[in-house]
């Protein structure tokens, strides 16, 4: 269809022209605007991020950063058993759990936070199976706290782990362990030594993206937090829009793109983007 | 974890009987089995337990995926005003106020008709991309190294919108569109959604076009058939499977995005995503609340299972044709 180089640059130009005019442009824009570049009151400054740094913004940020770590933990504790189970069934099981998997990802994420305000509530199913159990006497205040965020991101980020240990988990050839298990390996030697080299990858990369998934949300935060758990995007949302500052807004979100930014150069070295195309092409292709 | 643990006790008897019979006899071993038994049960039973709990872990994942969905379908049938989960009574009745209430129906149709004009703009201009990429990328060895910059400095740019975080594209967006006064303006949510969605449907429609072959379009042209009558009857019809699959992964992606929308959202801007987010923050559920929820929440599983099923039926076509 097209032949030479040029044409071919002709054929990419309009791609190019939407991504640098609407997302490049804004995007650097932000970024300098933080640093006071084309303020005329004040000049090249660092000031924005120093008020930033010194206030309870700060808070926030560590608040961010133990739910992330949190929810990190309970996706991979929880994602990589179920990936596991994945790779070991076939046919219409496997197709249900794939489903299962696929259900968080496509609905809108109001719709789960919907479902966990009406769960975790005073008067909801959980405090209800707690009374009956007779573990608890009175209702837990379970809304509105970094637990009931934990739950409902880690319920909406499960699969990124999930999906890529399953295929890991069904790439191991089985007769590595043979050859293990004839050389005199235990068991633990053998998941220390096999299992877990063989889908490191793909624990990384499925950690990684959950890492900035979680750092980032802002409508379940914003739902299960009710306004008394402060995250770094609800942050950045009252103090844009609410307080309409948006200095300190755009310095908070480049502090909020740095924080992501920095664990996942250091998570994955390979580049995110290999495993984000292996994710979405992936439903399709099984 | 139990995978091993099977194989290695199954390696483990096969090394203990092939000896046993060929060399030691059966007498020694006789001796011994009651220790070995003991010491199989003991395998056994830490095999089961450890089934048991990845089983337990498997059920426990499935009902954190799918119990927030079951809660606001059961909790929008209950007959009281606020949205409570076991319900109480069975109507559909909030289904049938949600259907009514024509507040829905202004942010849902701004919701479907930015998703789609987003979806299929993106579509064309990912297939515009595609083709070029193609070409430099086939090539690349026989001319300049610079095509090779070329090619990687386009593919990091057209992934870029999903690596950073959402809510720093919707401040960047926001900062600019108010600089140019188009804040609160319809065109401003589509520009975001068009960015928004790129990578997705970028990758799949490269993964599409990658069924069209090169030498298919070149026997086309060699056979003197034009570059739009080539793109129009081979390319296209090839790839179409990909690009299907892009647009509607585009399109139910854009639909239900909500962090962008409310930080752009405007008194004539609000989608539905954003309407129900501000509803349910701004006053306790109510249960045509939670029906909309629900409604939205069928819907996603019909379009899954619709797709899933014209997935088989598609591949089952193509394994007989």
């Amino acid at each position: 269809v097209v032949k030479r180089f040029h044409q071919a640059v002709v054929a990419c130009s309009p791609a190019i022209i939407v991504i640098v005019a609407t997302f490049l442009v804004p995007i650097v824009k932000l970024l300098s605007g933080s640093f006071g570049v084309g303020d005329a009151k004040e000049g090249l400054t660092l000031g924005y991020f120093r008020d930033v740094l010194t206030g309870s913004q700060l808070d926030h940020l560590l608040v961010s950063l133990r739910i992330s770590v949190s929810v990190l933990a309970i996706c991979i504790s929880i994602g990589t058993p179920y990936g596991w189970m994945m790779s070991r069934t076939r046919g219409a099981r496997r197709g249900a759990m794939l489903g299962i998997l696929l259900l968080p990802i496509l609905s809108s994420e109001i719709v789960i936070a919907t479902g966990w305000l009406i769960m975790l509530g005073r008067n909801g199913v959980i405090n209800d199976l707690l009374a009956a159990l007779r573990i608890t006497k009175e209702p837990i205040d379970m809304l509105y706290t970094p637990a009931a965020l934990i739950a409902g991101l880690s319920a909406l980020l499960v699969p990124f782990v999930a999906l890529p240990t399953s295929t890991a988990f069904a790439g191991i050839d089985s007769n590595i362990y043979r050859a293990a298990a004839s050389l005199g390996a235990a068991r633990t030697r053998m998941a220390v030594s096999i299992t877990l080299p063989l889908i490191r990858g793909a624990l990384l990369s499925g950690a990684s993206i959950v890492y900035a998934l979680c750092m980032s949300a802002y409508a379940i935060p914003t739902i299960l937090g009710g306004g008394r758990v402060f995250t770094m995007p609800v942050d950045i949302y009252s103090k844009y829009l609410v307080l309409y500052d948006p200095m300190v807004g755009g310095a908070l979100s480049v502090i909020l793109l740095i924080a992501v930014a920095v664990p996942l150069a250091l998570f994955s070295r390979g580049g995110t983007t290999g495993t984000l195309a292996g994710y979405i092409t992936k439903p399709k292709g099984q | 974890m139990s995978y091993h643990s099977v194989e290695a006790a199954r390696q483990r008897r096969n090394n203990d009987q092939s000896p046993t019979v060929t060399e030691r006899g059966r007498s020694p071993r006789r001796e011994r089995s009651n220790w070995a038994t003991l010491a199989r049960l003991a395998i056994s039973v830490a095999i089961w337990l450890q089934r048991a709990a990845i089983l337990l872990v498997g059920f426990a994942v499935a009902l954190m995926l799918i119990g927030p969905l079951i809660v606001v379908i059961g909790a929008s049938m209950t007959e009281t005003a606020y949205a409570v989960f076991p319900p109480q009574g069975l109507t559909w009745h909030w289904y049938a106020m949600a259907i009514r209430d024509s507040d829905y129906y202004g942010p849902g149709l701004l919701s479907f008709g930015i998703s789609i004009v987003s979806a299929a703009i993106d579509t064309t201009i990912a297939i515009s991309l595609g083709l070029g990429l193609e070409v430099v990328t086939r090539r690349r060895i026989s001319v300049k190294r610079h095509h090779g910059i070329f090619i990687s400095t386009v593919r990091v740019l057209a992934l870029s919108p999903v690596m950073f975080p959402r809510i720093v594209t919707a401040v960047a967006l926001l900062t600019v569109f108010i600089s140019l006064g188009l804040d609160g303006s319809v065109v401003s949510i589509l520009v975001a959604h068009i960015i928004l969605i790129f990578p997705f449907i970028f990758v799949l429609v490269e993964a599409g076009l990658a069924n069209a072959p090169d030498h298919m379009r070149r026997s086309a042209e060699s056979l003197g058939a034009s570059a739009t009558k080539t793109f129009w009857h081979i390319t296209l019809p090839l790839a179409r499977t990909g690009i299907g699959a892009a647009f509607a992964i585009g399109f139910v992606i854009s639909i239900g995005e909500v962090t962008v929308d409310v930080f752009l959202q405007g008194p004539n801007t609000v989608t539905l995503p954003v309407y129900l987010f501000n509803a349910v923050n701004d006053s306790p559920l109510t249960s045509d609340l939670s029906a909309a929820s629900g409604i939205i929440a069928v819907g996603t599983v019909g379009l899954m299972l619709a797709a899933a099923i014209s997935l088989a039926v598609l591949r089952r076509s193509s394994k007989t044709g």
